[in-house]
């Protein structure tokens, strides 16, 4: 067994979300190890540790700071109809209305930022770049968004799960590629890269976004997450060697409650 | 009128009894500072995240469908609220251990010095949305799908982010010698 399963089913165990043919995997597994092992000693105590770490008490004068608070607050006006009971209702994105103005300065931030930025440059076209930014996004997507690349040059697949997003680039020719992923209502944050072109890769993170620099041919995983969790997020891709492109990713809606 | 529940209150509110809404605050001002507090790691980011919560769950309490439970909804503000001062004052990961808590019994009190400490401060050193769904697990005690349905994200991702999370915990604490 290796750690990360052994990992996996010590904390499965500890939250009592473990199954029995996990259980059995693990108790076989520690049969064999007379000595407990020490990374079960490790989680057995961060569990214990982080289960009584001890709920902070507000400062008393947080109540009336609400309280001015609330006194200064619009009043909710009567409530509206919820004709279909689905709970992305609640936390349903900002209506593009209200977010297409935020999607176009943070465009134009980006560009310029882009095109401060001391990293920037090498063989990527900028008008490429600035060129895109001005683009109000035409359809926000979910899930999994795929670029094919002009020119047969390859792909750009993008893959969300919540906050997180796994770029997968594969380049089939030799080109060079620029692929920014940004967020619309706050940073992403650089998680990992594996590429099979290592030395001609390059990652930079710079006012809440992430780029990555890369050279066909080759493949290069990006992984990022959102600091919001349900952010719109923004996937450009940009060379001087074929047209820019550029994705908007939603956040994932959830499935009407039964 | 009975007011035991928060639907009842949010109801009062609507029809402009703003005395509902302060019952909810003295309900749930605590959980939320708390919460607050432990993302952001700065008692004044956390009263900002929860004041800020309170007066968006105020003015948008039209908005609430009353099918779902209230303190999910007023929950997933203060989170947001928090996450985004974390993403604002990304720099600022100082932890105020002057913060007000409850008092520990004294047998508690060296491994609450030793281990407890290392162990806060390693959590500040986690990715913000790491360190969000260890708080909201172990220190709110919520299940796998509420956290799911707290931070919108599939209950599989928070499985997947709260493995990651305790991991690079563990790690941190094991690279400073501060696990057994």
């Amino acid at each position: 067994m290796n750690t990360d399963r052994l990992e996996a089913l010590l904390w499965a165990r500890v939250d009592g979300t473990i199954d029995p043919e996990e259980l059995a995997e693990l108790e076989a597994h520690l049969a064999k190890h007379p000595e407990p092992p020490e990374i079960e000693r490790q989680i057995t105590t961060i569990a214990e540790e982080l289960d009584s770490l001890e709920k902070v008490q507000p400062p008393s004068e947080l109540r009336a700071r609400i309280g001015n608070a609330l006194a200064d607050a619009t009043p909710p006006t009567g409530r509206i109809d919820h004709p279909t009971t689905t709970q992305h209702q609640h936390f349903a994105p900002a209506s593009p209305a209200r977010w297409l103005p935020l999607a176009a300065s943070l465009l134009i931030g980006v560009a310029i930022g882009y095109l401060m930025h001391p990293n920037t440059g090498g063989s990527i076209d900028q008008s490429a770049v600035t060129g895109t930014m001005v683009t109000p996004p035409s359809q926000l997507e979910t899930g999994r968004v795929e670029i094919q690349l002009e020119a047969d040059a390859g792909s750009v697949t993008a893959s969300r799960a919540g906050a997180d997003v796994v770029v997968d680039v594969v380049l089939t020719a030799a080109i060079d590629l620029a692929v920014t992923v940004a967020g619309a209502g706050g940073p992403v944050h650089f998680e990992g890269l594996s590429s099979t072109n290592a030395s001609a890769s390059e990652v930079t993170t710079d006012q809440g976004w992430v780029v990555v620099r890369t050279s066909g041919p080759g493949t290069v995983t990006l992984s990022v997450s959102a600091a919001v969790a349900d952010d719109t997020l923004r996937l450009q891709v940009s060379s001087d060697d074929i047209p820019a492109e550029e994705r908007w990713i939603g956040p994932l809606r959830r499935e009407p409650k039964p | 009128m009975a007011r035991d529940n928060d639907a009842m209150l949010v109801e009062a509110c609507l029809r402009g009894d703003r005395n509902a809404f302060d019952e909810l605050v003295d309900r749930y001002e605590g959980p939320l500072f708390s919460v607050a507090y432990r993302i952001t790691g700065s008692v004044e980011d956390a009263m900002d995240a929860t004041q800020n919560a309170f007066v968006n769950a105020y003015e948008k309490l039209h908005t609430f469908d009353p099918s779902y439970r209230f303190f999910s909804w007023i929950y997933r503000i203060a989170v947001n609220q928090s996450l985004n001062l974390v993403g604002r004052r990304r720099d600022q990961t100082t932890f105020d251990e002057d913060a007000p808590a409850v008092e520990p019994n004294p047998s508690e009190v060296f491994e609450t010095t030793e281990i407890r400490g290392h162990l806060k401060r390693a959590l500040l050193e986690l990715q913000p949305h790491y360190r969000t769904v260890i708080v909201l697990k172990h220190l709110e005690g919520f299940s796998y799908r509420e956290i799911g349905e707290l931070l919108e994200i599939p209950e599989k991702t928070v499985k997947s982010r709260l493995f990651t999370a305790r991991q690079r915990l563990r790690v941190i604490l094991t690279e400073r010698g501060l696990t057994p």
